[in-house]
């Protein structure tokens, strides 16, 4: 295809780097590759492979093609270059290079593939209609925060809501773990609080037979009202959840993590561990009674920000010289941050989205989904859920401000 | 010889990971695509694409090939660059697309295995060429029908390109039927509450000759032009001089004598002549007959890629008899050029089942 004049040249801009599922159908790139722009390593394989004439002819870039590098792909760059075409995995970035080809004018060549189907589509200028013209059918639009978290309908839902909290980060420095013991009993008590406490105190704010303000039952489909599961130790999807969030904990805080702890005998072990921990009755609360039903009055739009670590920092100064003196106690941290990574099963990230994601659906009488299942759904929702934990490095910096900060304040 | 049975392979781990994105192709198809051997004969441009793509899907391939790279093949082809001149053009595709795909198996023969050795000959699951010479175009078609085993031919002739499809004479696959509408208990199934029925069916293949005979208009459907360049290039080569043409040492007076027969053809076939362009297209697919050029036969070799995909795993419907694609007019179409309504359906009805939700 790279066999242009020689007077021409190719600019060419990607700002990913290959990973291991990319090797399966990318042809130009090999497992020596792993990890390198792919725009570079495109270019490079292209010049050495198929056509050295093209040595100073390719430049490779790492830029997205988006407003913010509206400095870089100027309107002079959009007019200088003959034909543009694009190889994107999003709508809005289409439009973005179509509704930039439209001013300039340029030739645009617009491809895509899902599956076994593709397209290829020309836009050119005063010929024909442009990218932006149509609009494909809208499939299943945003999914209210409300459905995730308390009316899940489809097993799906529950799988997406995994992610976010996996994405959220949740106070960690109170409990902080000493050995790996400590992880699976904070694991067996995450258990109780999601799949027993939480559904207990939801079916408590909204009973079986409650009704909306007309007079129509709360729970009718797809709403469907929950039930409380036991930790049963001979299950495997309950073995597979204390396990992996154990493992995962433990990760996090560098604590040292058997190399076999993603069999089954040793999730059997940690099961029959976490089944020694016995908790207190639940106890029915009216203030989280109060906040659920607010939340779903203002259909729960807003991102859980609150949970978020940095709300803690209060406007008055006793409060935030108390938090120092926390943080200082629980010092040193040595916190590890992990990138949710789809690829590398070892890494449990999907072994967690799969058996939480499942539990859920126990709660609400779903169907399970398989764990081959869950990973092809985790990649379609990566480009929308990208980074887990990231904030625990956040976090860490966070804390490190705060330090800072406070030494002004001379306590 | 019997046809293939098709045999099944478990994903390890590795390959699991690898091949998940590929997944809209059904675990089944997977298995038995990593189970399978496809025989290629000659590393040509579209039977380098055709490979390549197989070997990304987890196919196993076998090289035959006892040529040296030369001048054209470093032009046109991808794989090989212009330091490895001179070397074997077949060991030198085994160890490219090996690093493409480690997982697969990839063997060079030099010679095709003797045609009396039907032990060897069950492994392979389909036989590729990439040959512009219709007596070897029915010699190995022949063959295919003898021995049940899919043949595929891929030509390249610059803008233009075709690909020949014999599935053997007994070709047993699987398909899901066509349900217009399901109504139970008196009432029209919704999409997400269908069933998907399976049948099974009992193919067969025309000798290529039959496949070149435009007398047989399926229900009175156009036929593309590339379709009678085809018949064009098989009346020609009956004529030495013709047979002998090299496109890279034109001729134009030879290239006269191809364009007339075209013309003639087309005129018994449509009882009208045919217009300018179509007469240039004519011309133009003599005068480039079988040189490889490169968007095109990366279309033939994946279309081919897919279809073989089809064929190995036998599940969902191969197509037959000629693909034909016009780069100039980005056009290409299938041309069923035998009977289809004779190929025997039996009902799978213990493969019913329930549409999943999404």
């Amino acid at each position: 295809m790279l066999n242009l004049g020689i007077r021409g040249s190719i600019t060419i801009t990607d700002s990913d780097h290959i990973e291991v599922s990319n090797i399966n159908r990318q042809f130009l790139f090999r497992e020596k590759h792993l990890r390198k722009p792919k725009s570079s390593t495109a270019a490079a394989a292209a010049i050495i492979q198929m056509n050295p004439y093209l040595r100073d002819h390719i430049i490779a870039r790492l830029d997205k093609i988006h407003d913010s590098t509206e400095h870089i792909y100027t309107d002079l760059f959009f007019e200088a270059q003959d034909i543009i075409t694009n190889a994107l995995d999003n709508v809005p970035a289409r439009r973005y290079v179509d509704k930039r080809c439209v001013n300039a004018p340029k030739l645009l060549l617009e491809s895509g593939t899902l599956g076994p189907k593709g397209h290829v589509q020309f836009i050119i200028p005063f010929q024909t209609e442009q990218y932006g013209s149509s609009n494909d059918p809208v499939k299943e639009g945003d999914i209210p925060n409300c459905t995730l978290k308390m009316f899940p309908e489809e097993t799906f839902h529950s799988v997406l809501r995994r992610q976010q909290t996996f994405k959220r980060r949740i106070k960690l420095f109170k409990n902080k773990p000493n050995s790996f013991e400590d992880c699976i009993k904070w694991a067996r008590g995450k258990f109780q609080k999601y799949f027993v406490n939480d559904i207990n105190q939801l079916m408590y704010t909204y009973l079986e037979d409650a009704k909306t303000k007309d007079g129509n039952l709360i729970w009718t489909m797809p709403k469907r009202p929950p039930k409380p599961i036991q930790f049963d130790l001979e299950n495997e999807t309950h073995q597979q959840f204390v396990s992996t969030f154990a493992f995962l904990r433990a990760k996090m805080f560098g604590l040292e993590t058997n190399k076999d702890s993603r069999t089954k005998s040793y999730r059997q072990q940690v099961a029959k561990q976490a089944n020694l921990i016995t908790f207190p009755e639940w106890q029915p609360s009216e203030e989280k009674k109060k906040s659920i039903s607010d939340k779903v009055k203002e259909q729960g739009q807003k991102e859980e920000a609150e949970d978020n670590e940095s709300n803690q920092n209060q406007s008055t100064q006793e409060e935030t010289q108390q938090l120092f003196k926390q943080f200082r106690s629980l010092l040193p941290i040595n916190l590890q941050s992990d990138e949710f990574e789809k690829d590398n099963d070892q890494n449990g990230h999907i072994d967690f989205i799969h058996s939480f994601g499942n539990l859920r659906a126990a709660n609400y009488k779903l169907e399970t989904m398989d764990w081959l299942t869950v990973k092809i759904k985790a990649w379609t929702n990566c480009s929308c859920f990208s980074y887990y934990c990231c904030s625990c490095w956040f976090i860490n910096n966070k804390i490190n401000q705060d330090i800072k900060k406070m030494s002004q304040f001379q306590i | 010889m019997e046809e293939h049975k098709p045999v099944e392979r478990e994903l390890t781990e590795e390959e699991r990971q690898k091949y998940d994105r590929a997944g809209f192709i059904g675990h089944q198809v997977q298995k038995r695509l990593l189970a399978s051997n496809i025989l290629i004969i000659n590393m040509t441009g579209s039977n380098t694409e055709l490979a390549k793509n197989l070997i990304l899907a987890g196919a196993n391939i076998t090289i035959v090939d006892n040529q040296v790279i030369n001048d054209r093949d470093t032009d046109t082809n991808f794989l090989f660059t212009k330091q490895l001149l001179g070397e074997k053009r077949g060991k030198i595709a085994q160890e490219e697309l090996k690093m493409i795909n480690p997982l697969v198996k990839i063997d060079w023969l030099e010679q095709l295995p003797s045609e009396d050795d039907h032990v060897i000959w069950y492994q392979y699951n389909g036989l590729v060429t990439s040959t512009t010479d219709f007596d070897e175009m029915i010699k190995y078609d022949n063959f295919s029908r003898k021995n049940n085993i899919p043949y595929y031919n891929l030509v390249c002739c610059g803008y233009y390109g075709f690909m020949y499809v014999g599935l053997g004479q007994k070709f047993t696959y699987e398909r899901e039927k066509k349900i217009i509408l399901q109504i139970v208990f008196g009432k029209k199934l919704e999409d997400q509450d269908r069933y998907r029925e399976f049948e099974e069916v009992i193919a067969h293949s025309v000798p290529l000759e039959e496949t070149l005979n435009y007398n047989y208009k399926p229900q009175g459907m156009i036929i593309n032009i590339i379709y009678y360049c085809i018949l064009m290039m098989k009346k020609a080569q009956e004529i030495p001089e013709l047979k002998a043409y090299d496109p890279y040492q034109p001729n134009d007076e030879l290239l006269d004598r191809f364009t007339q027969i075209g013309k003639e053809i087309f005129r018994n076939a449509n009882g009208k002549d045919a217009t300018e362009e179509q007469v240039a297209t004519f011309r133009n697919f003599a005068r480039l007959y079988g040189v490889d050029y490169c968007p095109v036969y990366s279309v033939i070799g994946s279309v081919a890629s897919q279809e073989l995909i089809i064929s190995t795993s036998r599940i969902n419907e191969p197509a037959l008899n000629w693909f034909c694609y016009d780069s100039e007019q980005c056009y290409g179409q299938v041309e069923v050029i035998q009977d289809i309504k004779s190929f025997q359906i039996r009902d799978l009805p213990e493969r019913k089942q329930l549409i999943p939700k999404e």
